[in-house]
């Protein structure tokens, strides 16, 4: 077809669609979309690119529309734009439409508020919010915005989600550029093919590549959601390289380009300094082995180096050498990272500045070599070629554990001029356990009795995080709430806790207890249901429309040892009951032994994502567990 | 918040006009111990993950070439024992907001070993907002077992009114406060929750001096049913003098009441035209009295947006018509010209948050004017301006029971002039804030199940919030809404239906019921014991608040609101199974206060054949209750809990 058809047929369709009434256009959406409050009828983002000189640039036009279907839409009015150091925003437009008879009404926003953006997770951040509202809003009302946002590195480049809270009609993302660029359109979470991606030239030789998704459903988050990124179609423009006078310079091609670049965030670090050469003389000089010096350097750094997040401009690339973290006592992942690396490696042993991207990031360094892949800083440690990932922000991470947010990822170990992408395991269930062993008798009906709760692995790890507080009543309240079982009137008579300072040691909770009203005595007869551990009976997963995330995979053991009372003998004793999935497996046993019924639980989750086809099978082995669990054994008062 | 920015306007007005006469005093800067390298060990403290050796605040007040400002010091040295002590009070912040300028910032490490590090001034970060802003720092040098210091001084705008806590969540070896005032002003002090008072300490006629010191401050630790921030031991304080303006207290309640008047229930043409246009919007006519009012409520509350952060336009009428939101102020003008509009008499009320604040109508502390009301005195009836779910009649339940400022117009000739008062606001009782539930219950052939009827029926604050919500949520988040309401009772419930059967949103009904009425299967109720069923007929009634734990109280009983749960539950024994211990239903918890029944819980039951009626009254009628006799509401509260316990042992006969 001709192009300039093309164009001009285009052009009608937007006059036929100006040309409709208000109301017919309200009609229209509400009939379309009648489930919804608003609809996003455009989000589009159209970059240019172009080379200046020597250099790179990259701008962009920003444009939203919204229509408002609900009866009273102000409570949408509210609007936010974010920017950065890497990101500056300008030239914000602005408007309401209200609707009138034949047209809509145009509000310009006058009014809009430029603050800082506060972060619970970072103490400083250079990241602006400029917020606003939309004057007037009715049903029928639309609502435009737009802003033109500025890189100020072409290999910082935002990514761009074609769904949002609300349903869109056209999200669109695109990019113009210089024909001497080379740049990469790369589409992430699109099993469906939604993304429609097309090349094209200009009429004045520019290249261009168009993303874009039609009806777009909205998203609907819930509780425990992997990130938006890792659930939503995206898109992602990567520059290459790029030719000037002859010349052609690499930009982002491959994952060395990134490297390269990286590497000169960390050129000026490993300079000598003689407080890091006393501390590791001091941390090391009893020490035998490498082992032993990577474990007394890391432990130290975690317990004295306290983590204070930087958003700050480039400093959010480039770390603090080693001997400056250690004169202040703080830092953020990147100075964690090269005081550690700092101190092996004054200590002799093989360390690497190593960048990796958390969980919440869905993409490698070989989907993408490009800073989208990475959010975060560890150091690297490989002794007698097995590697150490000495993640020291997570505090009571023991040596060999890696921090639950990188689990499963890849990360970038930096060796000189050279690079080696490594990947960090997955921790199993089996080393995650809370065990959990408690010996009873009931009496006047009450339970009492005591325990043994040890917490191993990231069990431990996540557990410290509760146990170590500024106030005694907060630990005490943890305690009672990590032991509580039976009902809400289970108490704690006292405890005690060892091993939680100790990273290579289990922590130990030992108790005594008492539940009041937790069995029933009816005539001759005394039931009790020896499962005492209720906990995730009812985690059926409902209305949910997005998969779930475990933190880590672990397994609860619980172990109830009864006393029958004198005089009384065991009438009925509960069935075994078992089953294992892929991602949840139960048993529960129980045995008489004398004087005692024992009865042990286990259980195991086995997911660190669920997805959404797998919520069936989830809730019919969590149904099956939950009547396993409510049994009870009845006891024979046969002497009275 | 607004509010707060014109009495600081209003401050430097009346104070900056007397500086002539007043010796100019010169800004002392404030000093801390310059070589305390010397770790003190604090004996029983030492237990603690964390406390503060010495916090302290220091007002200096000064003419500054004819403005009135002040010289803030904040001083803390903290203890930190362990890792989550340092890092609670590693990261500093110092508000920006009222502060003229920064004039000193120190802070300092002391390690157990007696090393000191010392803040590096390059790296303190300013967040910059267009009204506030903050400077932030972290501490260098810190380790657990040592000690965190710094200080700070603000040159602030000269402050009428202020409140200053020593009390926080962990102890406070010795806490200190004083205020330096030139010789002609006088302030005065109040400290609550605590038996010490502020002393006047100057010897000289060249200045007020005030001082407060209050040694080994325990821990206060919230509590359930508490006002935790109301019950902190604070000090408030206020400018009541100032002698070269006259001999007369200033800052009444009066003067406030005045000042409030004029911002509030005076109009210029343009906002009465937008109040006018918004009344006839609604269809009402100016002859509709509170069914007009009602009516122009229920428009605004359904179509407008409250907005916390908009700037002053927010306060004009004319602006919140054609824009459609606006402020605190603005919606309270907007309704005050409403109210006129329909002929009815008002008085405009000023209170705040009771669980931050108790409003003290002894002391003329302008800091507990935080919230607007408007009190009907023909209906007796109160209005809240910005709770947008609420209706005349419903407010706040932060508000009931605290006192507040009424400032009443009166005609006087052909003026009108506010006449001020102070009076307590009432608290609505149990009938008017319900939870009612009625339950039918029978079960699957093979006793798997148990097959649920419930209908749910609220009053007063639910209904109103489940009302507004119905008519703003998308039609997913309804349903899930709607199912909370089921899956309280039974978190295994399979919901095979649930409908609104009550929910009339009216402008005049919107105080009637919401009722909810489903069926559903739920496996969760029930235990096996080889052939024996047991019925968990206690979780029924969904869980219940407890205080199992709450062993030693620190706080007064602070309710939320009077509240009422009237339930009947209707039990179907299947055929074949008979009841083993019935008797187990029944259980009586009651506080009386002369012959009024103010907190109960009353469980009994009937028996028809194989149907077993439960019938359980609970309620609590009265907001607070003192510390002293705290046991006897905590057995109320834990009947209820107890209850869940309930189970019937059914057994085939």
């Amino acid at each position: 077809m001709n192009k300039g058809v093309f164009l001009g047929f285009l052009w009608l369709a937007g006059l036929a669609t100006y040309a409709q009434k208000p109301d017919e256009v309200l009609l229209s959406y509400t009939s379309k979309y009648p489930l919804n409050n608003a609809v996003q009828l455009v989000k589009s983002e159209v970059i240019d690119l172009s080379i200046q000189g020597d250099s790179l640039v990259a701008n962009s036009d920003v444009y939203e529309e919204i229509i408002y279907l609900s009866d009273n839409p102000s409570g949408y009015s509210r609007e936010r734009i974010y920017s950065s150091g890497f990101t500056r925003v300008d030239n914000i437009e602005a408007y309401s439409l209200i609707p009138g008879k034949r047209k809509y009404d145009q509000l310009k926003v006058e009014n809009m508020k430029d603050s800082y953006e506060m972060e619970s997770f970072v103490f400083y951040d250079d990241g602006r919010e400029i917020t606003f509202n939309y004057p007037s809003l009715v049903k029928g009302s639309k609502s435009t915005l737009k802003y033109k946002r500025h890189y100020l590195d072409t290999r910082i480049i935002n990514m761009f989600f074609f769904q949002s809270y609300l349903p869109i009609e056209r999200a669109e993302y695109k990019i113009v550029y210089d024909p001497q660029i080379e740049v990469a359109a790369e589409i992430f979470n699109d099993p469906k093919g939604l993304v429609e991606v097309k090349r094209a030239t200009t009429k004045d030789g520019r290249k261009e590549i168009s993303c874009v998704v039609h009806n777009a459903p909205k998203i609907k988050l819930d509780h425990n959601s992997p990130s938006y990124q890792s659930i939503v179609p995206t898109a992602h423009f990567r520059v290459n390289s790029y030719q000037v006078k002859g010349k052609n310079n690499k930009v982002l091609s491959d994952v060395g380009d990134l490297h390269g670049w990286y590497s000169t965030f960390i050129a000026g670090l490993n300079q000598p300094d003689t407080t890091i050469t006393q501390l590791v003389e001091k941390l090391v000089n009893d020490k035998d082995t490498d082992l032993d010096k990577l474990k007394s350097i890391y432990y130290w750094v975690q317990e004295n180096i306290r983590y204070i997040a930087f958003e700050d401009g480039m400093r959010g690339f480039i770390p603090h050498a080693g001997g400056y973290v250690l004169e202040k006592r703080y830092g953020d992942c990147k100075d964690m990272s090269s005081i550690l690396v700092d101190l092996l490696r004054a200590a002799g042993l093989s360390a690497y500045h190593t960048w990796i991207g958390t969980r919440d990031i869905p993409y490698g360094y070989r989907d993408t070599p490009t800073p989208i892949v990475d959010n975060h800083m560890i150091a690297t440690c490989s002794i007698d070629d097995k590697w150490y990932f000495l993640d020291a922000t997570g505090s009571y991470t023991p040596l060999g554990l890696p921090t639950s947010m990188i689990q499963g990822k890849e990360c970038l170990v930096s060796k000189g001029e050279s690079y080696e992408l490594v990947s960090v395991p997955v921790i199993p269930a089996s080393e995650n356990v809370m065990r959990d062993s408690v010996s009873f008798r009931i009496e006047n009906g009450k339970v009492t009795g005591s325990g043994e709760v040890k917490l191993t692995g990231y069990a431990k790890v996540f557990n410290n995080y509760r146990l170590i507080k500024s106030s005694k009543k907060e630990v005490d309240d943890y305690v009672h709430r990590l032991l509580g079982k039976g009902s809400n009137k289970f108490l704690v008579d006292n405890y005690k806790l060892t091993g939680t300072k100790d990273l290579d040691v289990p922590t130990f909770i030992s108790y005594d207890f008492n539940i009041k009203d937790y069995y029933n005595e009816v005539g001759d007869k005394i039931y009790v249901n020896l499962i005492l551990d209720q906990s995730i009976l009812d985690d059926l997963i409902e209305n949910r429309e997005v998969p779930i995330e475990n933190e880590y995979l672990y397994t609860n053991e619980s172990i109830s040892v009864l006393q029958i009372p004198d005089g009384s003998t065991l009438e009925y004793l509960p069935d075994d009951e078992g089953e294992e999935t892929e991602f949840f497996t139960y048993s529960i046993k129980y045995a008489q032994d004398g004087n005692n019924v024992i009865a042990t639980k286990t259980f195991t989750v086995n997911y660190l994502t669920l997805g959404v086809d797998q919520f069936d099978e989830w809730n019919k082995v969590i149904k099956k567990y939950s009547k396993a669990c409510r049994n009870a054994l009845v006891l024979n008062k046969t002497n009275n | 918040m607004i509010f707060k920015a014109y009495k600081l306007f209003f401050c430097g007005l009346l104070l900056s006009m007397s500086f002539h006469s007043i010796a100019q005093a010169r800004y002392q800067p404030y000093e801390w111990e310059s070589e305390r390298r010397t770790l003190i060990e604090h004996g029983e403290f030492e237990s603690q993950p964390l406390y503060a050796i010495y916090q302290g605040v220091h007002y200096q007040y000064q003419y500054d070439y004819g403005d009135f400002v002040c010289y803030k010091t904040t001083h803390k040295i903290f203890k930190v024992n362990n890792e989550e002590a340092l890092q609670s009070t590693n990261r500093i912040y110092i508000p920006l907001r009222t502060t003229i300028e920064l004039k000193a910032v120190k802070a300092r490490a002391i390690t157990k070993d007696g090393k000191v590090t010392n803040l590096d001034q390059n790296n303190i970060k300013e967040l910059e907002d267009e009204e506030s802003g903050m400077k932030i720092f972290a501490i260098e040098g810190a380790e657990v077992g040592g000690e965190i210091e710094f200080y700070y001084t603000q040159k602030i705008v000269g402050n009428t009114f202020g409140v200053e806590y020593f009390q926080d969540d962990y102890p406070i070896l010795k806490a200190e406060f004083s205020v330096a005032t030139p010789e002609n002003l006088e302030y005065e002090f109040k400290v609550r929750n605590d038996e010490r008072s502020v002393v006047q300490t100057d010897t000289t006629d060249k200045e007020n001096r005030y001082h407060f010191i209050a040694e080994n401050v325990p821990a206060l630790y919230e509590e359930s049913f508490s006002a935790y921030h109301a019950s902190l031991k604070r000090i408030d304080f206020k400018l009541a003098y100032n002698s070269v303006a006259g001999k007369k207290r200033i800052n009444t309640w009066g003067d406030a009441g005045k000042r409030v008047y004029d911002q509030v229930c005076l109009r210029d043409k343009s906002d009465q035209k937008a109040v006018v246009s918004i009344a006839k919007q609604t269809r009402q006519t100016a002859d509709s009295g509170l069914s007009g009012l009602k009516a122009a409520e229920h428009f605004i509350k359904t179509n407008y947006y409250y907005d916390k952060q908009v700037n002053s336009d927010g306060d004009r009428v004319d602006f919140i018509k054609s824009n459609k939101f606006g402020s605190a102020r603005g919606y309270t003008r907007l309704y005050v010209g409403l109210i006129e509009y329909f002929g009815l008499n008002y008085e405009l009320v000023l209170s705040c948050d009771r669980f931050k604040m108790r409003f003290d109508p002894d002391f003329d502390n302008w800091n507990y004017l935080d919230d607007y009301l408007i009190y009907l005195p023909k209906f007796d009836l109160y209005l809240a301006p910005t709770a947008f779910s609420f209706r005349i009649g419903t407010i706040p339940s932060d508000m009931i029971t605290n006192y507040g400022l009424f400032i009443k117009p009166e005609q006087i000739q052909d003026f009108n002039y506010p006449v001020s008062r102070t009076d307590q606001i009432p608290e609505p009782t149990y009938k008017d804030n319900f939870d009612n539930l009625y339950i039918d219950v029978s079960f699957s052939d093979e006793l798997e199940n148990t097959l649920v009827h419930v209908r749910r029926s609220y009053l007063g604050y639910s209904a109103q919030y489940y009302k507004a919500s119905m008519m703003v949520l998308e039609d997913d988040r309804k349903k899930e809404m709607l199912d909370e309401t089921v899956k309280f009772l039974a978190l295994d419930a399979e919901i095979d239906k649930i409908n609104v059967i009550e929910s009339d949103m009216s402008a005049q009904n919107w105080d009637k019921p919401f009722t909810v009425e489903s069926d559903f299967r739920a496996k969760g109720y029930l235990q096996r014991a080889g052939n024996t069923v047991l019925l968990k007929v206690g979780q029924l009634i969904g869980p219940q608040s407890e205080m199992y734990q709450e062993t030693t109280r620190q706080t007064e009983v602070v309710n939320a609101y009077n509240r009422g749960y009237y339930r009947e539950i209707t039990i179907k024994i299947p055929e074949g199974y008979k009841v083993e211990n019935p008797e187990s239903i029944n259980l009586l918890e009651e506080v009386k206060s002369g012959d009024r029944s103010i907190y109960l819980f009353d469980a009994s039951h009937s028996i028809d054949g194989q149907v077993i009626k439960i019938k359980i009254d609970e309620w609590y009628d009265q907001v607070h209750y003192p510390l002293a006799d705290f046991e006897a509401f905590r057995k109320v509260v834990n009947a209820a809990a107890d209850w869940n316990k309930v189970t019937l042992v059914l057994k085939e006969i």
